[in-house]
């Protein structure tokens, strides 16, 4: 197998020729795959530390120490290198370690020593430094030792000797690990031409590819596991390709520390080599059984019907949020972009109000995972603040609220399998669709605790009113769409408009693009579905009269059409209005006219008239004698 | 010299990140001493070094990790053992019977139950499967000092535990006493094992309740 070189790694090989200070920034804690054979073997996993003692010895260094302020220096790894460091340097090996403090005025301090070993010629010498981050507490509020420590490293790698050896010229060298770059006093490494930071990043996808496809490959599995299902494999490669393909899918975003962590799991759960991608889901979401994987088709064929017994009159509307569904379930959504990590699904529903957007996302999560909860919902308009981000992944460490982290990462971390449901979503900051962004095309999030969210599980659900009204060019708002228009007008008006929004409004043409073709636009609520609902509506209260009271109500057909003409004259607040309708004109009258009769329970009602033009409007009704308990 | 007073304590919190201050901490703090087992039949075991027996396996080795080098850092083998597992962990892997009796024959796993039981012998029918028989008379329930189905029970299940910990076979088949007349056989399956925890078990609840094919004949 060629031998993988990691770009930081390239890029110490270079600069730790030429720049005597390094700065290692980033993903410091995590271990890496050591990429050629050497004092390490190829391929091997080990901490930073290790790494750099490993690659530093094989380069011809007489002497690789580290130093960590609580401490002092010390070399784990080959102590006989520490005690050669002590020669060089004068000093006495104590516990296994040179103790230095950071600052001070001493000789001995750790910049002193620092600067005095990158001066002598004697040895080839790199001083790591390790958690530098936490050498001070914050670059603004230095004292003037902290300053003289760091004006102390400075001129240590300034003065930089350059050493002979058996293996020709080496430079000393001096690197510090931070966590990030800003956690060091910015004048210590801006415009020092002896300075180069070198970022760690996670392991990229051919990193992945290479843990999953290389001699650790065995190391995932149960040794009997591995013994009874890899024949099986071997003899069909392009399945163990494709389980491959996928792990390398999953883990994007993961460091070696986690597929680490991953590969112990597996192999503790003696899990068969065909559901190792299910142990990827174990350790993200905490469970194994993928709900995705126990929807049944028989289940989804009827969907369509189940749906439109809670939203009436969006045929159009249900049918495209079925496809996404569907190729989601098909594993069809992925195909036509190179992450399978990204969520399940995006809608952007738009369209009237009150036409049945919400209620279609919560019949969704009742039809997918068993559950209407399972419907998270977000009302944007409560985030319109432009630090309202934090409030939906966290606040940063050192802010009021941080140890509650986000509302938004905390309900995915709960319940990663689920719709998630942003309703208004143009009355949110534009900072927090940047945000989405980086949802929808990588489906995760890091809250500010640090912690990884994965979206890859969830349905994404964006609700919004645009393209309902526009404005002249005095800034004043004219209807854009009508009742009188066709489904096919008003989809296209509001199409249109909610792409000038994103456009020419916002200037963020790439959410439009994230979204794609899934803008869902349910149409006006009209006369036929406007009964449907009322219909609806009416059955539900007569039958919770019944269940609850044991009140039974009849609604002769008359009073009914009394009823319907008004509860349908004005459909333009949709299915909501209706229910505002029904709540004016029976249920308020009916409790009244129930109360004033001291009826509370077991009555048979005939609700004679609707006297729709008094206001507030009443209902007369007649008491029949109760026919018997079967209504 | 520590010219801070307050980093001399510090030696103590970080020792376990270093290896050189880790030795001066186990000098201070050595582990409690197991209790130890009798290396043949002629000695007296107790009660204690009885739990013991079954509570415990051999140490496991992860063939998957052997397979190419460097071979892992971190496990209880001697070099000589690590580079033999090495050298073995094709064949094994491969389900190679010859594999299976050289690693039996080097690690000797059932050595340990000589105190308890006699004539053990492992046989391996098939790349999944062994056998194992043995036979305890009257006086081995003396010795250990607990009830003879317990220990039948106890020794059954420490034969299959040191077995799933150094072979990847499936199933361990149990035999006690005589083949026409045994005292007690049972089938453990390697999942049934892996996520017990033995040390709060009992070894005849466990036989009886999650091994197969359980035949006992009480005393």
């Amino acid at each position: 197998m060629e031998a993988l070189i990691s770009k930081w790694h390239r890029e110490l090989e270079l600069f730790s020729a030429i720049r005597p200070l390094l700065i290692l920034e980033g993903n410091v804690l995590d271990q890496y795959r050591y990429p050629v054979a050497g004092s390490i073997g190829e391929d091997e996993l080990v901490p930073l530390p290790r790494y750099l003692h490993g690659y530093f010895t094989d380069q011809g260094y007489d002497q690789v120490v580290f130093y960590s302020n609580l401490v002092g220096f010390m070399n784990p790894y080959q102590p006989d290198m520490l005690a050669r460091f002590a020669a060089c340097c004068g000093q006495k090996t104590e516990n296994g370690a040179i103790p230095a403090e950071f600052k001070g005025n001493g000789a001995s301090t750790a910049p002193n020593l620092v600067r005095r070993m990158m001066l002598q010629q004697d040895r080839a010498t790199v001083i790591i430094m390790e958690l530098a981050s936490h050498y001070i507490t914050t670059p603004e509020r230095m004292d003037q030792q902290d300053v003289n420590a760091f004006n102390l490293l400075s001129q240590a790698a300034l003065s930089a000797s350059i050493v002979r050896t058996p293996w020709g010229r080496r430079q000393n060298l001096l690197i510090l690990l931070v966590h990030k770059l800003n956690d060091l006093p910015a004048w210590f490494y801006l415009n020092n031409p002896v300075c180069r930071t070198i970022t760690l990043e996670a392991p990229d996808r051919e990193e992945r590819r290479r843990l999953i496809s290389g001699p650790a490959f065995p190391t995932f599995f149960d040794s009997a596991v591995y013994r009874t299902d890899m024949p099986w494999y071997e003899a069909h490669p392009q399945d163990l390709e494709k389980l491959r393909e996928r792990f390398v899918a999953l883990t994007e975003g993961m460091t070696f520390t986690e597929l680490d962590a991953l590969r112990r799991l597996s192999r503790q759960m003696g899990s068969p080599m065909r559901e190792l991608n299910s142990v990827v889901d174990l350790y993200k979401y905490g469970i194994s059984e993928n709900p995705w994987e126990n929807l049944s088709m028989e289940s989804l064929r009827h969907a369509r019907q189940d749906l439109e017994k809670r939203v009436k009159g969006q045929d159009s509307a249900l049918e495209r949020t079925l496809d996404v569904v569907r190729r989601a379930v098909t594993g069809m959504n992925g195909l036509s972009s190179s992450s399978t990590s990204k969520p399940k699904g995006v809608l952007f529903f738009a369209g009237p109000t009150g036409t049945g957007k919400t209620e279609t996302a919560k019949a969704l999560a009742e039809k997918l995972f068993g559950d209407e909860s399972a419907c998270i919902r977000f009302d944007m308009s409560e985030y319109g603040q432009s630090h309202s981000d934090q409030k939906l992944m966290g606040a940063p460490p050192g802010y009021v609220g941080y140890e509650s982290g986000g509302q938004l990462t905390n309900a995915v971390k709960k319940n990663p399998f689920s719709i998630l449901l942003f309703d208004e979503i143009e009355k949110a900051h534009p900072t927090i669709l940047d945000k989405f962004l980086q949802i929808l095309e990588d489906g995760r999030l890091t809250d500010g605790q640090g912690n990884t969210v994965y979206f890859s599980e969830c349905i994404i659900i964006f609700t919004s009113n645009l393209g309902m009204y526009v404005k002249d060019a005095l800034g004043q708002r004219h209807p854009n769409v009508t009742m009188d228009m066709s489904y096919d007008e008003v989809e296209k008006r509001i199409r249109d408009a909610i792409g000038d929004y994103f456009k020419l409004e916002l200037g963020r043409p790439e959410i439009l693009n994230r979204i794609g073709e899934n803008i869902v636009v349910f149409d006006y609520i009209r006369q036929a579905s406007g009964e449907a609902i009322l219909k609806a509506q009416i059955s539900k209260i007569i039958s919770r009269l019944w269940e609850q009271k044991k009140i039974q109500l009849e609604i002769p057909e008359d009073s009914y059409a009394q009823l319907r003409e008004t509860a349908l004259s004005d459909l333009s607040n949709g299915g909501r209005g209706i229910g505002n309708q029904v709540e004016a004109l029976l249920i308020n009258p009916l409790s009244r006219w129930l109360f004033e009769h001291e009826i509370l329970s077991d009555a048979h009602v005939v609700l004679e008239n609707f006297i729709t033009a008094e206001k507030p409007a009443r209902v007369e009704c007649r008491l029949e004698e109760k026919a018997g308990d079967a209504w | 010299m520590v010219s801070n007073p307050n980093l001399n304590g510090l030696y103590e919190i970080v020792g376990d990140l270093w290896e050189t201050l880790q030795e001066d901490a186990r000098k201070i703090q050595e582990s409690p001493e197991p209790p130890k087992v009798p290396e043949s039949a002629g000695q007296k075991p107790d009660k204690a070094c009885f739990d013991a027996l079954w509570q415990t396996e051999d140490e496991t080795i992860d063939w998957t990790e052997y397979l190419t080098l460097p071979l892992p850092a971190w496990d209880g083998f001697d070099p000589e053992t690590r580079q033999f597992l090495h050298s073995q962990a094709h064949r094994v892997l491969r389900g190679d019977l010859q594999g299976y009796a050289s690693v039996l024959q080097k690690l000797r796993p059932l050595d340990d139950l000589r105190a308890y039981a006699h004539k053990i012998s492992v046989e391996a029918p098939d790349p999944d499967r062994l056998k194992v028989s043995f036979t305890c008379g009257d006086e081995d329930a003396h010795l250990a000092g607990t009830d003879r189905d317990a220990l039948l029970c106890g020794i059954a299940l420490r034969c299959a535990r040191d077995l799933f910990s150094i072979l990847p076979v499936t199933e361990v088949h149990v035999v006690s006493g005589s083949p026409d007349n045994p005292d007690l056989t049972a089938v453990f399956h390697r999942n049934l094992t892996r996520q017990t925890l033995f040390r709060l078990t009992d070894p005849v609840s466990f036989v009886t309740q999650k091994a197969e094919g359980v035949l006992r004949q009480m005393p």
